[in-house]
């Protein structure tokens, strides 16, 4: 077991190289770049002064390394990467990139487990009560809620939850960060869309293991409702569900932009999307390799998980 | 001897969107202690439907609408979830067909094993872990103490097999429900489990009721024998003189189309046709379609089981007329 987990860290880390390596030609296609967009294009600092710019631009390069050719710069990179240094961020100079995260990573993952496990403790037993009773009206009634949690977007459910909390019942303030009822609105929001997916497949999971020819064999043998579907179904039922699970906190971990947005969470979101839009390369590879490595390691986390949940996994090494 | 089933006038239907399904239409036998009876019939006769309903082991849309089954003298049909529940595994255990699949698979093989015994507080845990140990040493397990910790997936077909009938041994039931035991195993495991099943018939004392497509199976293991087509009973029998001269025409159809390499007696004879949709069975005599012996009535009239014989019945227009003919 140790010996896979360590084959699979190597092949991470090749991943992580290429994906990387990947991103850095990428960038260099998308039309434009930060200093275009940040400081030439604005007139009155510059004034149309060619040899000033000349000279902002020279000397923004310079600090930045991009005078060198790509492979060095890429190169230059990687050599700082492997130490998790990732070189000043273009929009915020005098900051690195790698505290940049260190500071929103934190918040963002602690905002995105505490939705996954809101979604598991309410998601959990809807999906066991409408397999248990598939068909009757607390199913559909469960299957419906569960439908408008696919339709609507997370940006959608948090202008709501605005609506809600903040103007009609006044008991949140809309938006800030700090305190523990800050917390509310935005795990409510982000919660939703990995809730409804747990409701759906662990009833579908459920229904189908419940059908099993050993569930049938246990109710044989005398086996109550609790020992036949706590002790025999419902392990079998998580295995797909995990599968779901895993990349859902990794998504939310990192992709949650908007919510984060709305109500003012200083987490990554904030500075992946603004990376993107504003060209600051330092922090565009930075956030993809981080993402793709949260991701990653997610991944790796599940096949752990499925090893405790399914010994024919477990055995064969 | 002492009765300890007899179950009566059973019926099993299924309420499917498309119309009622009579899978069990009335079958009524008897099982004495420490006898064994096999079940015998095509796929799809109602034999298994006819054994679950007897621990309400029928899913829906199933239902069983009609009959009774007494088993020492109280009705298991009448009885309530919990009451049927510490029946189950427990005065009656179940072996079934397929091993592979019977099986929990994210279960060690011991927690299997001992899960009766403490669902029925029969035994304590660590009596429950010596008894199992015990259990698969008897029917065949090699170093059982080791294999007890082990998973569904590193046994083999027939010795998950023979996992399932230590589990149905494990509460000392006093009637086993053997459904199709052998169907899904190899032919030189089907011999081994057999002679293991004999053998704790043997050794407990146990009835059984043993549903099997087999009739070699069937004759070498079983007291008497039921035939069953499409939902009803064609014909019951000590089995010694049904393998001498079956007397429902169904009977002897299945017996000439059972290869025996012993006699060697040329070409089989299979039965023509299919077996009838239980949605609509055809009117008069279930079987008169595809029967060599047909006559006017039998389209007609749908005959009774009727005493031919000791402990012999048959449900044909032929036996009413003629006795049991051959």
């Amino acid at each position: 077991m140790l010996r896979s987990i360590g084959n699979r860290l190597g092949f991470i880390v090749l991943s992580l190289v290429v994906i990387s390596a990947l991103t850095f030609l990428l960038m260099q296609l998308a039309p434009g770049n930060f200093l275009e967009l940040n400081v030439i294009m604005r007139p009155e600092a510059l004034a149309g002064d060619t040899a000033r710019i000349r000279e902002v631009e020279a000397a923004f390069k310079a600090r930045y390394g991009l005078d060198k050719p790509l492979w060095q710069q890429y190169l230059t990179w990687l050599k700082g990467a492997v130490v998790f240094k990732f070189g000043p961020s273009f929009k915020y100079p005098t900051s690195n990139t790698e505290e940049l995260i260190a500071q929103g990573f934190p918040v963002s993952a602690s905002l995105a487990l505490a939705a996954t496990a809101v979604a598991i403790l309410v998601g959990l037993p809807m999906g066991i009560i409408a397999a248990l009773r598939p068909n009757s009206w607390i199913d559909y009634l469960i299957t419906f809620i569960s439908m408008i949690g696919v339709v609507i977007p997370n940006y959608v459910v948090a202008v709501f939850l605005i609506l809600l909390f903040s103007l009609w019942l006044k008991l949140l303030p809309t938006a800030g960060w700090g305190e523990w009822y800050h917390w509310i609105m935005p795990v409510l929001a982000l919660c939703l869309a990995p809730l409804t997916s747990i409701v759906r497949y662990m009833r579908t999971s459920l229904i189908d293991t419940l059908r099993q020819d050993y569930i049938r064999t246990a109710w044989a043998k005398g086996g109550t409702e609790r020992q036949v579907i706590f002790g025999h179904a419902l392990r079998n039922s998580l295995i797909p569900l995990i599968t779901v699970l895993g990349p859902q906190l990794g998504y939310l971990m990192v992709y949650s932009v908007l919510v984060e947005r709305f109500f003012l969470v200083p987490g990554l979101g904030a500075y992946f999307a603004s990376a993107a839009l504003e060209r600051d390369y330092p922090m565009l590879v930075a956030s993809v390799t981080f993402f793709a490595a949260v991701i990653m390691v997610i991944n790796l986390l599940v096949d752990i998980t499925y090893r405790f949940l399914d010994p024919r996994i477990r055995y064969e090494g | 001897m002492e009765e300890l089933l007899r179950v009566t006038n059973l019926k099993t239907h299924f309420f499917r969107p498309d119309g009622v399904v009579r899978a069990v239409d009335g079958i009524s036998y008897t099982l004495n202690k420490g006898e064994s009876l096999a079940i015998m019939g095509e796929s799809g006769c109602g034999k298994s439907v006819g054994v679950m309903s007897l621990i309400q082991l029928v899913r829906k849309p199933g239902r069983i609408v009609e009959g009774q089954a007494l088993f020492e003298g109280r009705d298991l049909l009448k009885m309530g979830k919990e009451e049927i529940r510490q029946i189950r595994g427990h005065c009656i255990a179940m072996i079934f067909q397929d091993p592979m699949t019977s099986l929990n698979p994210t279960l060690t093989i011991g927690k299997q094993i001992t899960e009766p015994m403490l669902w029925h507080n029969y035994a304590g845990r660590q009596e429950a872990r010596e008894r199992a140990i015990k259990l698969l040493a008897a029917v065949g397990i090699p170093s059982p103490w080791q294999r007890f910790t082990e998973y569904p997936f590193q046994f083999s077909g027939g010795m998950k097999q023979r996992v399932m009938i230590a589990m149905a041994l494990a509460c000392e039931p006093r009637l086993i429900i053997a459904d199709e035991p052998t169907t899904a195993l190899d032919v030189t495991v089907q011999a081994q489990i057999i002679d293991l099943l004999r053998r704790m018939k043997e050794e407990t004392g146990t009835s059984v009721l043993m549903i099997t497509h087999d009739l070699g199976v069937a004759a070498d293991f079983c007291d008497k024998v039921m035939v069953m087509y499409a939902g009803r009973v064609a014909e019951q029998a000590p089995m010694d003189e049904f393998v001498e001269r079956p007397c429902h025409p169904y009977s002897r159809g299945l017996m000439n189309s059972t290869l025996d390499l012993g006699r060697l007696k040329g070409r089989l004879d299979p039965i023509p046709g299919a077996p009838p949709s239980l949605l609509n069975p055809p009117a008069g005599c279930r079987f008169h379609p595809r029967c060599s012996e047909a006559m006017a009535v039998c389209s007609e009239k749908e005959p009774e089981l009727v005493e031919v014989g000791p402990g012999r019945k048959v449900a044909c227009w032929t036996a009413e007329k003629e006795g049991c003919k051959n």
